[in-house]
């Protein structure tokens, strides 16, 4: 690579007219996170890699520090134009909670975030929770309907996991785009909600 | 990814591990400044495009219209830190031109989500 140019370009510095928004869609494996993406997303969501040092992966794995390979984290997303002057983009958590630096990337900055929840497994959602929880993050939770079915209704769900009262819980299908798109909209009320109350 | 593949990674990014957009959130949007030209394959510049590699092009070529970063590295098949690396290097020549980052790390004020909330209301 040659050496950056040295004298200032006038065009560096403009900035687009363009604004961002992200939401995070969490939740175990399998609760259906790039499935509610695709249901609204007008791209085929993507796929997009972090590496994961050797070094992190030795605290992670301290009886096999010597292993020298690279973990790539992967995470799915989708895209949604809203306006000529803002793009929604919706971003799946990596599987694995061991991945927490991945989220931190995902969460910095976002809208809120939804809890795609399998009620059969439900103990796979207590890391996203206390996750949102400690960092103030707005969510809500989502129960995803399997078979047309819930294994526990939200009642349940909500005292199994010490939900707060405040927090929505949505039932939904995340295949169907109208369920997804509500869920969405319940998220950025509930998130106005604790704005203005905050 | 298979060993192979990263170290082509740091290759393209010239073992360079930070990089001006080291820090910008990943769905920093992206878009060529000259990209009607671009699209042609034709430099804007034969200077600005000095020392650049094929990725670089194709970064280019993709942010015809704006692409966030996450977008980039997917497309490009390369990991987010490369994507970031070569967003860096087009930056630094004024090729691209990027959303603004400096408010995207805080919390969005009420205006804004209620933006937000109508338009998904209106999908």
């Amino acid at each position: 690579m040659t050496s950056r140019l040295s004298e200032p370009s006038s065009r560096s510095g403009s900035t687009l007219g363009v604004k961002p928004l992200k939401i995070v869609v969490a939740g175990g494996f399998a609760a259906g996170k790039t499935t509610f993406v695709d249901a609204i997303s007008e791209i085929t969501p993507l796929t997009t890699e972090a590496a994961m040092t050797g070094l992190s992966i030795g605290v992670d794995n301290a009886g096999d520090v010597s292993t020298k390979t690279t973990t790539t984290v992967a995470m799915d997303f989708g895209r949604i134009t809203l306006s000529e002057s803002s793009m929604l983009y919706l971003f799946g958590t990596p599987g694995q909670d061991r991945f927490w630096f991945m989220w931190d990337e995902i969460t910095k900055g976002a809208v809120g975030a939804v809890v795609l929840m399998d009620t059969r497994r439900l103990d796979q959602s207590f890391g996203a929770i206390d996750y949102f929880e400690e960092r103030g993050v707005p969510y809500i939770v989502a129960l995803n309907t399997f078979d047309g079915r819930l294994a526990h209704d939200p009642d349940a769900v909500r005292s199994a996991l010490a939900i707060g009262p405040q927090i929505p819980i949505v039932v939904l299908d995340a295949r169907d785009r109208q369920s997804v798109k509500t869920a969405l909209v319940k998220l950025v009320e509930f998130a106005i909600m604790r704005r203005r109350t905050a | 990814m298979s060993e192979e593949r990263f170290v082509r990674q740091f290759a393209i990014v010239g073992k360079r591990a930070r990089s001006n957009a080291a820090d910008f959130p990943l769905d920093t949007l992206v878009q060529a400044v000259q990209g009607d030209l671009l699209a042609n394959g034709q430099p804007s510049s034969p200077r600005d495009h000095a020392g650049l590699r094929f990725e670089h092009l194709s970064l280019l070529k993709l942010c015809n219209t704006p692409l966030s970063i996450a977008e980039i590295g997917a497309h490009l098949k390369v990991h987010l830190g490369v994507a970031r690396v070569l967003v860096g290097d087009v930056l630094d020549r004024g090729l691209v031109a990027l959303s603004d980052t400096t408010t995207s790390n805080d919390p969005l004020d009420v205006d804004s989500l209620e933006r937000l909330l109508d338009d998904l209301k209106a999908l």
